[in-house]
């Protein structure tokens, strides 16, 4: 039915477009020199004040009247370029920009992109210039850290990648590499993100108002997308920093053609420090990830694009002593591929088909050797994905642009698989939960229209499923997002959005550990859905090129899911003797969240000097039936205050400066406050009589507050150009001014004073950093 | 097995405890929460008992100076238990430690509301209310095996009763075992302390089967003559409180911290009510 539907509309608008006597210009905007493909490319034509963007890979497409049109492109971090043409005929332009030189060309104000123009709200562009110039934790600059410091997103403890957008958990987040969704995307206990800025092009956040091309999560989608590789001459990157060290290669297979990209990056604590390491206790960490890329352009109708990531991070510790020998391990890591076809229908039809893999696997080891006995201990936990999307941008008139698709998912879980083997022939066991074949799958469509030269909206509709088991899920769901443009670069937006997530994170500590598990919704663990309103102003200043937004959102989340209080993810139940004990779904229970506030972004995109200011006020609150008996508490991280600023300075060609200043609330957390006696009541000899145990009360859940959090970084780069590549020194200071964060409080009883104190764990003193980076 | 597991799982903390050699303890400059020592009442109803007793002790708050023992009996306060029936007060026992009276002078009855007010000497007052449930619920059939594990034994009891249609209920399901032994008279009555909860929702009526496990190395001898299994019809204090009490556990990184119930006004503990049928399984 809905497939008809969508044929219908489709027949109507082409038989729309037949019917006037318009021409199509179309093509690729890439970069000079590189031929790298720019999405998001603003494509103006002042006279008509219409205009366009190109989409994830570089395509634009504008059919007007028979006329002589300038067209003017322009993009942040290129110059600026003019085309005058005479339209009489559909034609194919692609168009090339150079990056934008010290010089800074004036650019005048309708020619420049604009927020206030963008229908699109709660999203945020993030350039991978500003990523690499942004000071880091040890020098290992990350996408996530950099998302962190945007409005209306929360990070979680002290150096985790973890990211919560409005109240929602980081499970909540879609992050997609070239269309594959990473399902952890962090390494070392979630300090660094997986995502190596060397082999990134663009990165966009989306915290609401989400179009309907995406679904499958209730809070943000990140969607990240890997460079192509430089299609003219062979380029690279090498870094070398304190913990790790990287190198990227890019270039032409064939000439204009082909292209390839590969980059890698791997830690090396663990190899220096091994030979200083006891034999009998020697023990480590490393990761590593991989990234490539291999493009290929047919002809200006086709193209294909081959993409992989791998990573995997280890830890492994072995002890030896005379005869007794141990030896343990935890492992985890994600693998994704995607093979993307790109076809041209026409001028005005884009297709993109993908074929994509995606693997998540978690695995722990240990083994024991005391003589001849031995015990040897496995623990896996998998997920698999094997998707298909295909997807249609059509443009057929410069005040439409309409985007449908389809997608399916095949997933497969293993959420436990414990096998013991030993030398005692009762000790072994092969305990696995059983795997889970479900099968996700959506359509939309949605439709960018200018209704006016002031209303402008996108209005579209996902339809998702979803099959578990024999469970079946089928949900629409409606997203709407309107813009009214006034005078002086001034609008206001509104959004609304249903989502529905039928995969569910199973987390312990919300520190992004990998023992966190993904399972699938079922019957007894239905979809997490939300609902979100969002509502802004936004104001563009092009003369001081700053961008201005308000927003107020708020949200509704059901179906949240949360392990049961005292439950973890090795909890065997003892009491039900139907239980199999190892059944996830016996140690979670669901509930409901609220989450509303309040954020101001001003950002400076271009100029020497950059950077930008975000602020969010917001509440958050849980209620589950079953934890702080029924009544709703504010989440670990309910932040009242958030902010963040950010600035970058260009003092000349050959020194840039950059700092950052964070400030937060504290995490709210439940804190033991006294001890009690407990009177059981024994049910022996027809009279209750009583055994004690000594109990902690804890209050209200979540009722204690964390210090604040706050913290400065500063970095500093030198740029030099050597003979044949330029070299890049940069020293930068984490924890500018040593303040000490709370990471986590325990309580210690000290017996000189016969009282009770709260001790704080801090991580990260200040702490320098060097690295250097050749590119060549 | 879990144990292997949380074995290597410590090794991480441990590592990354190590790895982060920078971080550092002090003790926390922040405004500590400032909680009052609480009155703790733990008392349960029962009509088949023969003694109505109350305990009362105080908390000890976890910041500040240590000097309440928070097993001691609290003597000096006036306790009222009233309902549509009147009024009794408990007097304070010093040989038990409980506030107490016979059943005899003040019956507990089906169906009806309690009201526990507690004054203290100190000027503090609590009051916890609990309804008795409305009847008896009788156990359809009761029967155990022995299940034989890595060396060790334990038994696996299984429970049939039909659910009483005319309210919610909450029930929880335990067991005696009583051996006799030749060279004396007593039976020597052994609680299996199976604190397994179970609520009819979604099963009103209906004839419930269920069970629990009793620990490991439960194992029965030739003095073992029968097993004496509770079914405990309880107020939704009751079924709350022992709820919360089971998924209890300190010490756990890899958990949420676990609040236990109360519905004591003014103070920590449970009032709550409850009434029990016996199946007995000779051997």
């Amino acid at each position: 039915m809905k497939k008809e539907i969508l044929l219908i509309l489709f027949v109507l608008l082409q038989m729309l477009l037949i019917s006037q006597t318009k021409y199509t210009i179309s093509g690729y905007v890439t970069e000079q020199g590189s031929k790298e493909n720019l999405p998001g490319v603003y494509i103006v034509v002042p006279k008509l004040q219409t205009g366009t963007t190109t989409n994830n890979y570089g395509f634009y497409s504008l059919t007007l009247a028979e006329d002589s049109v300038e067209i003017i492109i322009s993009y942040t971090g290129f110059k600026v370029k003019k085309l005058k043409l005479y339209l009489n005929k559909s034609m194919s332009v692609n168009i090339e920009l150079a990056a934008e030189q010290l010089q800074e060309v004036e650019v005048t104000a309708e020619q420049n992109q604009k927020i206030s123009d963008d229908v699109q709200m709660s999203t945020i562009d993030i350039p991978i210039e500003q990523i690499k110039q942004i000071p880091a934790l040890l020098g290992e600059k990350d996408v996530l850290k950099v998302i962190q410091l945007m409005p209306g997103v929360q990070k979680g403890s002290e150096g985790s990648s973890g990211i919560y957008v409005r109240g929602g958990g980081p499970d909540q987040n879609l992050i997609i590499l070239d269309e594959a969704p990473v399902y952890n995307a962090t390494h070392l206990f979630g300090f660094f993100s997986v995502f190596n800025g060397d082999a990134l092009k663009s990165v966009e956040l989306i915290k609401g108002g989400f179009p309907s091309r995406y679904g499958g999560r209730l809070s943000s989608v990140i969607d990240l997308q890997m460079k192509d590789g430089n299609k003219e001459k062979i380029h690279g990157e090498a870094g070398i920093g304190i913990i790790s060290s990287r190198l990227t290669l890019e270039g032409p297979i064939l000439k204009d053609k082909c292209s390839f990209l590969v980059s890698g990056r791997r830690t090396y604590i663990d190899a220096l420090i091994y030979p200083f390491l006891p034999e009998k206790n020697r023990g480590g960490y490393y990761f590593y990830d991989f990234n490539a890329k291999l493009n290929y352009v047919f002809n200006d109708k086709d193209r294909l694009y081959l993409s992989g990531y791998f990573g995997r991070d280890k830890f492994y510790f072995n002890t030896k002593s005379n005869n007794n020998e141990s030896k343990s391990n935890l492992n985890w890591g994600n693998a994704t591929g995607t093979l993307r076809w790109n076809h041209l229908f026409g001028s005005r039809l884009f297709s993109n088909a993908s074929l994509i893999f995606t693997n998540y696997k978690l695995g722990i080891g240990a083994s024991e050797k005391y003589g001849s006995d031995f015990f040897n201990l496995t623990y896996n936990s998998t997920i698999r994905d094997l998707g298909f999307k295909y997807n249609f941008d059509f443009m057929p008139t410069p005040d439409h642009y309409i985007r449908y698709g389809i997608n399916s998912t095949w997933h497969y879980f293993v959420p436990q698989a414990i096998v013991i083997k030993s030398s005692s022939p009762s000790g072994n066991s092969n305990n696995a939960s059983k795997p889970i074949n479900t099968f996700e799958s959506g359509i939309f469509i949605e439709d960018d229209w200018k209704m006016t030269q002031h209303l402008r909206g996108n209005f579209g509709v996902r339809v998702s499923s979803f099959n578990s088991n024999g469970d079946n899920f089928f949900n629409p769901e409606p997203r709407a997002a309107l813009r009214y443009l006034f005078k002086n670069d001034f609008s206001l937006k509104a959004s609304y959005a249903l989502m529905n997530q039928y995969l569910h994170l199973l987390s312990n500590t919300g520190i992004g550990l990998p023992t966190d598990l993904w399972v699938p919704a079922t019957n007894k663990t239905k979809p997490q859905q939300s609902q979100q309103i969002a509502i802004g102003a936004a104001k563009d200043l092009p003369k001081q090129k700053l961008t201005i937004t308000l927003e107020g959102y708020y949200k509704w989340m059901k179906n949240v899911l949360s392990y049961k209080e005292g439950a973890s993810f090795l909890q065997i139940n003892d009491n039900d003797p139907d239980d199999n004990g190892t059944d996830w779904q016996n140690n979670v229970t669901s509930g409901n969240g609220l989450s509303y506030g309040a954020e101001v972004f001003i950002q400076k995109k271009s100029g020497n000097f950059t950077g930008w200011i975000g602020y969010t006020l917001s509440w958050t609150w849980l209620q589950f039936d079953s934890l702080n008996f029924g009544k709703r508490y504010p989440a670990r991280y309910d932040r009242r205050h958030d902010l963040s600023i950010v600035g970058m300075y260009k003092i000349n060609d050959h020194i840039n400066i950059s700092a950052t200043w964070v400030y937060g609330t504290g995490n709210a957390i439940t804190l033991p406050l006294a001890s009690y006696s407990i009177e059981q009541n024994v049910l022996n000899n027809n009279l209750s009589y009583n055994y004690g145990q000594i109990v902690s009360d804890y209050g209200e859940k979540n009722s204690f507050r964390m210090a604040a959090y706050h913290r400065a970084d500063i970095g500093i780069q030198f740029h030099k150009k050597l003979k044949r590549c330029e070299r890049i020194f940069e020293l930068s200071f984490y924890n500018l001014y040593n303040r000490k964060n709370p990471f986590y409080y325990y309580t210690q009883y000290d017996n000189t004073q016969n009282k009770t104190k709260l001790m704080q764990v801090s991580l990260f003193p200040i702490l320098p950093s060097v690295s250097w980076t050749y590119k060549f | 097995m879990d144990l292997q597991i949380l074995k290597t799982m410590k090794g991480f903390v441990l590592f990354i405890v190590l790895l982060f050699i920078f971080a550092c303890e002090k003790e926390a400059n922040i405004k500590l929460p400032d909680t009052k020592s609480q009155p703790v009442v733990f008392c349960y109803l029962s009509p088949q008992d023969t003694v109505i007793r109350v305990k009362l002790t105080m908390s000890q708050p976890l910041f500040g100076e240590q000097n309440i023992d928070i097993t001691d009996p609290v003597a000096d306060a006036t306790i009222l238990l009233s309902s549509s029936q009147g009024n009794i007060t408990l007097t304070f026992n010093p040989q038990s430690g409980y506030y107490q009276t016979l059943s005899a002078n003040y019956p507990i009855y089906f169906g009806e509301t309690y009201k526990l007010s507690i004054n203290l000497s100190n000027g503090g007052y609590v009051e916890a209310i609990t309804k008795m449930p409305d009847n008896t619920v009788p156990i359809s059939n009761a029967s155990f095996q022995i299940i034989k594990e890595n060396y060790t034994e334990y038994k696996r009891f299984k429970v049939s009763f039909i659910d009483d249609p005319s309210t919610v209920n909450f029930y929880r399901i335990s067991a005696i075992k009583l051996q006799v032994y030749s060279w004396q008279n007593d039976t020597i009555r052994t609680e299996t302390f199976a604190r397994a909860l179970y609520t009819d929702e979604g099963h009103n009526g209906e004839l419930l089967e269920t069970g629990f496990n009793t620990y490991y190395g439960d194992t029965n001898n030739d003095s073992t003559v029968a097993h004496d299994v509770l079914l405990i019809n309880c107020s939704k204090d009751y079924y709350l409180f022992y709820k919360s009490f089971n998924n209890y556990q300190e010490g756990n990184p890899f958990a949420e911290p676990s609040l236990i119930y109360t519905n004591i006004k003014g103070g920590l503990g449970v009032f709550a009510a409850y009434s029990r049928s016996k199946y007995r399984i000779n051997i």
